[in-house]
């Protein structure tokens, strides 16, 4: 398995700054890039890398494929909490609810006929981004755990406990970010 | 000899410009009329000669058969899969679009060499960013044919943001590239930082551009001539005339780009009979409108792809000869909510940049970057005709993705795989860009892995690689695409069934579109009526109430007149905007009272 941090040389953590990244990419990118004396097949392994390394969910899981040991990566199943169920059972009628909406819009083929969905329309557009607030918002507090979790893995790198701490929590933020991008999609839709 | 120049070609639906690097300064060159536009237009006459430029537009006029223009619209494409209808019969001509591609760009090329004095056989091509995997292949083998190597396939809004940040690379900038066309629409969102150009999302419609205002607005004119009677509909006029009328469509639009009306005049149109019209810029854009929707439409796409909200960009940069029209640069101004930058000269900007992008592969540019994206999602067919998505739209090029493959059966020789391109879950409604025959060692039953490689390039093109995991040997797979050709026929043979069927019962289906319509019209009035009662003026009200119970009796009336009801239809539409804005109002202020409260 390719190492993304080994790739874009940057230190193997669960929190990494955007900056940081950003500079990382740019500076690798001006090598590998086949304009610039690098070639097709260095390009990819920087973009990919990059493309990991952005998202918290995948970037924490790269470092668990890369860093965990082999217990705590046999370690799978993570239920998800009465929280995150209650959740994904408000989204999942809110998304219904509003994809009925986006089929009747669609269909209608008169401006009288649309601007008499947009009360119902404007209620779902409400409920979808306050829902994807909320979202966000869990998504920036679960990054905020992550500096205390590097500091964790420091000291002992092999500490099951921290790995399936890690696990879980990478879970929901996969859970959330497939959510999220859901939600945008269908916000998305409503305004067009 | 050859020199060192790398030509930078923005090879346009209408126009098509050339330059190169000369002495560190990109610039563009002038053909032998002494303009840096050359039309993109192809004489082929009866002796074999190959007129290319503004030379051929002008035998355009006399010699419509002969003359193949916009042929960009055709490139890379199935035969009758693109909505556009040439004046021109291409099979006919015994031409290929590559063919027709090459011609102008050997003339392009010759343009160089006469400028220069010296050979030149290296270019960049420009070519829109939504151009799928074919189209570019297209594009490359059309430089190929005209003795070119073509080092690099360029995104044409990229090209027109490297003209513009050139002279800001010290900056740190977002900006948006709205480029519209004769022929397609882009839009594209980047990201400029020391150097580097970094395209984070790009959208568009490569069957959406000028050519469509032009035709649309020639049809229009037709309708009011009062000369469409007897079945003499737009799209059974003869070649000739149908060109002329696009041709007047043309100038007239140009012309309202400043002025607020125009008359279009052509006498003896039809034998006796000319052709007499006013068209105001109101008429212009009420056609053009729905065009703008769609590209409205690609903006948002490509902002949400971008995860960028419009107060993040600095500029939105307008480019593409169409973004001279008022109505564009207005439907800019709504979806960025910002003054467009017009600092880029529409015609020549991409060219530009095409020149600039030579110049970094000639390393006379060294500190820019470009990271380019692909614009279309790419994936192979899987089980129940879904598409399975391998590399996503957006994702920076170049790049790869592998997959596993094992044999079904003991000693299965190969398995074909469907490679497709596009968005939609079903395979059938994405683009085919070919099958792939991925070859097994014998072997029993899943004994087989072979590991498949999807890799695309610099230039946005695909190239699919078996490796062997036992020998680590790869090998390139050919796409095979023949399947393209044994279709044509049959696409061509669905197309003239479907048009004669229209013929048989075109008032019958107008009709029927007119009646769903109006049927959701009249339930959608007596709704807003109860709802809005008492908030519009008496006199408003009572035009809609005429109004929808004009539409209700023609509804009852026999025979059916279809043009009646549509055009019942459309003052119906027309006398309700008041209170479809009404409606929306009140949603938003509902909305607002929601937000107060809370």
């Amino acid at each position: 398995m390719t190492n993304a941090f080994d790739i874009l040389a940057l230190p193997a953590r669960l929190s990494l700054d955007e900056g940081t990244l950003q500079q990382a990419y740019l500076s690798r990118s001006r090598q590998a890039h086949p304009d610039h004396g690098g070639s097709d097949r260095e390009a990819s392994e920087v973009n990919a890398a990059y493309e990991v390394l952005k998202a918290p969910d995948k970037r924490v899981k790269h470092l668990m494929e890369v860093a965990a040991p082999e217990a705590a990566r046999s370690w799978r199943t993570v239920p998800l909490d009465e929280r995150m169920m209650s959740l994904f059972s408000s989204i999942g009628q809110t998304l219904d609810a509003s994809a009925k909406i986006v089929e009747r819009k669609s269909r209608a083929q008169s401006a009288l006929a649309k601007a008499l969905l947009a009360n119902e329309e404007m209620q779902q557009r409400e409920r979808l981004e306050e829902l994807g607030s909320s979202i966000a918002s869990r998504l920036e507090e679960m990054e905020t755990v992550l500096p205390e979790l590097d500091t964790r893995l420091e000291s002992d790198p092999a500490s099951l406990e921290t790995w399936k701490e890690i696990a879980s929590l990478q879970a929901r933020m996969a859970y959330l970010t497939k959510w999220q991008a859901q939600i945008r999609e269908r916000l998305l839709q409503l305004m067009m | 000899m050859a020199s060192d120049y790398i030509l930078g070609i923005d090879l346009g639906t209408t126009n098509s410009l050339v330059g190169v690097v000369d002495s560190g300064f990109p610039i563009l060159l002038a053909d032998g009329e002494g303009s840096r536009m050359t039309p993109s237009a192809v004489h082929y006459g009866p002796d074999g000669e190959v007129v290319v430029g503004s030379a051929a537009v002008r035998q355009r006029a006399v010699d419509v058969q002969h003359t193949v223009t916009s042929v960009k619209r055709l490139v890379g494409r199935r035969a009758g899969e693109s909505a556009w209808q040439p004046p021109y019969d291409l099979a006919g001509l015994g031409k290929t679009a590559v063919q027709v591609s090459a011609d102008i760009l050997r003339h392009l090329k010759a343009v160089v060499e006469r400028a220069l004095e010296v050979p030149v056989t290296r270019a960049v091509i420009t070519v829109p960013a939504f151009f799928n995997d074919a189209q570019r292949n297209a594009t490359k083998l059309a430089g190929e044919q005209a003795g070119l190597t073509v080092e690099r396939i360029l995104a044409e809004p990229t090209a027109a943001a490297l003209a513009y940040g050139l002279d800001k690379l010290e900056e740190h900038r977002r900006i948006a590239v709205y480029d519209l066309g004769g022929g397609t629409f882009d839009i594209s969102v980047l990201e400029m930082r020391d150097g580097v150009f970094q395209v984070l999302s790009t959208a568009g419609d490569t069957q959406l551009g000028g050519d469509d205002i032009d035709r649309t607005l020639a049809e229009w004119i037709w309708e009011q001539s009062g000369l469409d009677g007897d079945g003499r509909g737009f799209d059974v006029l003869a070649a000739l005339p149908r060109m002329r009328l696009i041709t007047a469509a043309e100038e007239a639009k140009k012309h309202l780009s400043s002025a607020s009306s125009t008359e279009v005049l052509l006498p003896f149109f039809l034998e006796q009979q000319s052709v007499q019209v006013t068209v105001t810029r109101g008429d212009l854009e009420g056609l053009t409108q729905p065009l703008m929707e769609r590209t409205r439409k690609h903006c948002l796409r490509a902002l949400a792809d971008a995860r960028c909200e419009v107060s993040d960009l600095h500029d939105v940069i307008l480019v593409g000869g169409s973004t001279r029209m008022p109505l564009v640069r207005e439907t800019v101004r709504s979806i960025f909510q910002r003054e467009p930058d017009v600092s880029q000269n529409p015609d020549e900007a991409i060219a530009m940049g095409a020149v600039i992008q030579a110049g970094i592969l000639a390393g006379s540019l060294r500190q820019v970057v470009l990271l380019d994206v692909t614009p279309l999602s790419l994936g192979i067919e899987t089980f129940g005709g879904l598409m399975n998505v391998i590399i996503p739209r957006n994702s920076t090029i170049p790049c790869k993705a592998g997959e596993m493959f094992t044999n079904a059966v003991a000693n299965q020789s190969e398995m074909l795989i469907r490679v497709l391109q596009g968005e939609r879950e079903l395979a059938k409604d994405n683009w085919e860009l070919g099958r792939v025959a991925v070859p097994f060692p014998a072997g029993p039953k899943g004994s087989a892995r072979v590991g498949v490689q999807f890799a695309i390039d610099a230039n946005g093109i695909l190239q699919v690689l078996a490796r062997d995991t036992a020998t680590q040997v790869d090998t390139v797979l050919e796409i095979q695409n023949s399947a393209v050709d044994v279709e044509d026929a049959r696409v061509e043979q669905m197309i003239a069934e479907s048009v004669d069927f229209a013929f048989e019962d075109m008032n019958e289906r107008i009709w029927t579109e007119a009646r769903l319509k109006s049927e959701e019209l009249t339930a959608a009035v007596d709704e807003a009526l109860i709802q809005c009662e008492g908030l519009l003026e008496p006199a408003e009200t009572v035009r809609i109430r005429e109004c929808n119970a004009e539409v209700r009796r023609l509804l009852g009336v026999e025979p059916h007149d279809a043009r009646a009801l549509k055009a019942a239809n459309q003052a119906l539409d027309d006398a309700t905007q008041t209170l479809a804005v009404l409606l929306v109002e009140r949603a938003m202020e509902a909305a607002l009272e929601r937000k107060l409260g809370m």
